[in-house]
């Protein structure tokens, strides 16, 4: 039930921060999520880890001046030893698979264990109480269990550490091996328990927040400021180079006053969808954000290095959506959609009251995307046709290589207009299909 | 609207916030100390039932032990059975938990002095699993848990002192178990304030306030009729500004984009004020600001109030926009237009902006209004501020009781063609006499 609601009231796309878990650009983000999480919770596994390495080294000390026996720190050796394998794999394997790259804490963490288990094995092997193969299993699994990568594989080599640590007790006095193994399996449950809740506690922390900020930023930002507590400073409000896209419905008022509202609901979940899996799919930097003001979707593509020309970008996207309404039998009831194109500079950035911050474009640039987009009913009554991208020369410029594109004066349009000379081009989906035929 | 009040709304909002990541934090707190208690329930009874089938004797310290932990477990999980605040049961638990450690720790040292081994080995469970026990108690305020950790180790101290050079090892354990977990929880502790604040946030950006703070005292069910879409009476307020653009040539956008938001934060505290504690939904872009009222259609009353806060709301606004940007020097003035209907409102929007939307009639009729008075007022170059609205909203002006609203001057005005289309024959105009 909590999950039903979650996902209702936190969707899919808030959670994973996008709605197509299978995406390779999606499953990207949420391994940004995933990373940051495991470096906070390998954060607190070092930490814990070295108290108790410390706990061992005083507790090694106390016992070799007071000649005690070693049981007790025999004890505290295996629990300790365990609780290191279990926090340790939180971060091992993705430093060792990701980043190749071996840290300092690491290297000495894994020479303490060896060097601790040795000592016990060297110990108990010269009383006679192990025997050298069991030892030498113990310190092998010990460490392969360290660096194994963090998943189900980890409970599976825990289980091989704590069967070897039970075969350790055989050898010892007969009369405790059963409650002696029976805590340290105990000890081993707890651990796991505890590992599972609190990475549990870290990663939906993590996804959570990602989520959160994307509702806030473009999700490159997002997932770049992860590990900042700053609000997502770098994108504070300043000029940018942008593409703008504005999509509307041209009979939305009518769509909306037919469907009923489970009926429109549901369309508009499935075209939401669209445009975010289409803008995942063509802009896999996630330099961008898309807005929604009633059923018209404002979409801002911002510069990146590693993608294309913003203004390639926004035609590619404004044709794949095109495409994706008029394939689908699922957008039959949606009439013909106007897309308006605008490039240039504009002041963008994160702006608003408290609770409802967002990435906004504030300037003419909007204002010549929407005067683009209401050109789309004067030219289909003109020339006809059906769903439209209309654009002016600061995209064209960038489209030379497209096909389909026609351009047309204002007086084309209408012989009384005041700006004959303007050009105005558009991409009309017929041609689309023509051209494929 | 004065600073008092704005401050005051962003206060509640906070306070609100605190009290749902307090008692969320306070749940899950309180569901890993239900884990630790079931596991040691467990791990004891597992080593009574070894103990009496491998009849060792020496083990006896163990059963005391495990009597001890039982009886810890019993009185802890008795209160939090029992109905009571929670506040309430954490006293009770501190005292339980004080009473269980000492009894069970008395009654262990007494035999541990005779059996060495099993006295360590106990011992030892004895810390580890009190002090995990202690940092995952159901205290969120660490200066509890600070104290009781005290009070614990002072126990410990003294416990241990007859024999102290053979218990300095345990003592040392002790303090790094304590340590560890009084770390793991703090840190558990920020992780799950931090989930739940975001969860709180994301809420408040999604759904009106007015959800949200059901959603504090109520089950959580409630949320998802809430959010579905559905038909409803919906009150429209749009609002568009006239050169608005022009600001950035003779300001730098800094000082715009701050205006803004504080224009903004303003609105939202009004909102807030005149719908019932926020039973509306605002969505803005640029300066366009969409503001949703939802309204019982069957419930006169209702109707007639909530439409003459409308309009309240609207004067209001044409008075923050000024408050805000008069100084700027630019010549500008606020459209806002008002209309009512019935409409689907519900949760939707991309992965970005997922929020209350209402689509239909009064949105279509409101946005309508507002881009004819917007074109009026360019082509005759007036920058004066406009309230439009539709015909049954002056009857309910007419009819209301809200003597501030009986000033308005109305002037009646001829619609377009798309305002024609929507059965539209007139509409009205507040101009400032």
């Amino acid at each position: 039930m909590i999950q039903k609601l979650k996902n209702y009231i936190i969707p899919k796309t808030h959670q994973s921060g996008f709605r197509i878990s299978d995406s390779k650009v999606g499953t990207s983000y949420i391994f940004a999520a995933q990373q940051h999480a495991w470096r906070e919770a390998s954060e607190t596994a070092r930490h814990c880890w070295i108290v108790f390495l410390l706990c061992g080294l005083i507790g090694s000390t106390t016992l070799y001046f007071l000649d005690l026996k070693v049981y007790g720190f025999d004890v505290f050796q295996i629990v300790f030893a365990l609780i290191g394998i279990l926090f340790l794999n939180t971060k091992n394997a993705i430093e060792i698979l990701s980043r190749h790259n071996f840290s300092g804490w690491l290297v000495f963490a894994l020479v303490a264990i060896f060097g601790q288990l040795s000592s016990i094995n060297l110990s108990l092997y010269k009383s006679g109480e192990i025997s050298l193969t069991a030892g030498t299993g113990l310190i092998l699994f010990s460490i392969i269990g360290s660096i194994v990568n963090p998943g189900p594989g980890i409970y599976i080599k825990i289980l091989a550490v704590f069967a070897v640590t039970g075969s350790l007790f055989v050898t010892r006095h007969s009369k405790f091996q059963v409650p002696f193994s029976l805590l340290v399996l105990t000890t081993v449950i707890s651990g796991l328990i505890w590992k599972h809740i609190f990475l549990s506690i870290v990663n939906t922390s993590a996804r959570s927040s990602l989520a959160m900020r994307i509702t806030k930023a473009p999700a490159n930002t997002a997932a770049s400021q992860m590990d900042s507590n700053e609000d997502l400073d770098r994108f504070a409000i300043s000029s940018r180079k942008t593409a703008i896209i504005i999509v509307k419905w041209s009979n939305f008022a009518n769509v909306s006053h037919d469907l009923r509202p489970s009926d429109l609901d549901k369309l508009l979940k499935i075209y939401f969808a669209a445009v975010d899996k289409l803008l995942m799919v063509n802009i896999p930097s996630g330099a961008w954000f898309a807005d929604v003001i009633q059923h018209e979707v404002h979409i801002y593509i911002f510069e990146e290095p590693t993608d294309e020309h913003p203004a390639v970008l926004a035609f590619k996207f404004a044709k794949d959506l095109l495409k994706e309404k008029n394939s689908s039998g699922q957008f039959s009831s949606m009439g013909h959609l106007d897309i308006g194109l605008a490039y240039g500079s504009t002041t963008s950035g994160i702006l608003g009251p408290k609770a409802f911050k967002k990435t906004a474009a504030i300037g003419t640039l909007s204002q010549e995307a929407i005067s683009s987009k209401a050109l789309g009913g004067s030219i289909r009554q003109a020339f006809g046709g059906s769903d439209k991208i209309i654009f002016d020369f600061e995209v064209a410029k960038h489209l030379e290589d497209q096909s389909g594109i026609l351009s047309l004066t204002h007086k084309d349009l209408n012989p009384q207009s005041t700006i004959p000379e303007k050009l105005v081009y558009v991409f009309d989906f017929d041609s689309m299909k023509e051209s494929k035929s | 609207m004065n600073e008092k009040t704005s401050t005051s709304y962003w206060e509640l909002e906070s306070t609100l916030r605190d009290q749902f990541v307090h008692r969320e934090v306070s749940r899950e707190i309180n569901s890993v100390l239900w884990i630790q208690i079931f596991a040691i329930v467990a791990i004891n009874s597992c080593l009574t039932v070894a103990d009496v089938i491998l009849g060792i004797p020496e083990l006896r310290s163990i059963n005391l032990f495990i009597r001890g932990s039982t009886i810890l477990a019993a009185v802890v999980i008795f209160p939090i059975l029992r109905d009571k605040p929670l506040l309430h049961r954490n006293a009770i638990f501190m005292i339980c938990q004080i009473f269980g450690i000492g009894f069970s720790y008395s009654v262990h040292q007494k035999h541990a002095l005779n059996l060495p081994l099993n006295g360590y080995l106990s011992e030892y469970i004895l810390i580890i699993q009190m002090m995990l026990i202690i940092g995952f108690c159901p205290f969120t305020q660490k200066k509890h848990l600070l104290s009781l950790a005290g009070i614990y180790l002072l126990v410990v101290l003294w416990a241990v002192s007859p024999v102290i050079a053979t218990h300095a090892l345990f003592v040392v354990l002790a303090g790094c178990s304590f340590y560890i977990s009084v770390t793991i929880r703090v840190l558990y502790l920020n992780f799950l304030e931090r989930l739940h604040g975001i969860d709180y946030d994301l809420r408040a950006r999604m759904l009106p306030p007015i959800l949200v703070r059901n959603t504090l005292d109520r089950p959580r069910g409630f949320l998802i009729d809430a959010v579905k879409m559905s038909s409803t009476g919906i009150l429209c307020i749009t609002s568009d500004w006239h050169h608005f653009k022009d600001a950035f040539k003779l300001h730098d956008e800094q000082t715009i984009a701050k205006l803004m938001s504080d224009y903004y934060d303003e609105c939202v505290t009004l909102l807030h004020e005149k719908f019932d504690g926020g039973d509306c939904a605002l969505d803005w872009m640029g300066d366009d600001v969409l503001i949703y009222i939802p309204y019982n259609t069957q419930d006169d009353q209702e109707t007639e109030t909530k439409t003459l806060a409308a309009v309240n709301f609207a004067l209001d606004l044409v008075q923050i926009r000024k408050r805000h940007f008069a100084h700027l020097s630019v010549p500008s003035g606020i459209d806002v237009a008002i209309s009512l209907g019935r409409a689907n409102y519900g949760l939707s929007g991309t992965s970005n902006s997922r929020r209350m939307i209402a689509f239909g009639y009064p949105v279509s009729l409101a946005r309508g209004l507002q881009h004819h008075i917007k074109i009026c007022s360019e082509l005759t170059n007036d920058n004066t501020d406009r309230i439009a609205m539709t015909n049954d909203i002056r009857n309910i002006l007419s009819n209301g009781h809200d003597p501030t609203l009986q000033s308005l001057n109305l002037v009646s005005i001829k619609p377009d063609q798309f305002l024609k289309n929507m059965q539209v024959t007139e509409y009205f105009v507040h101009l400032p006499t």
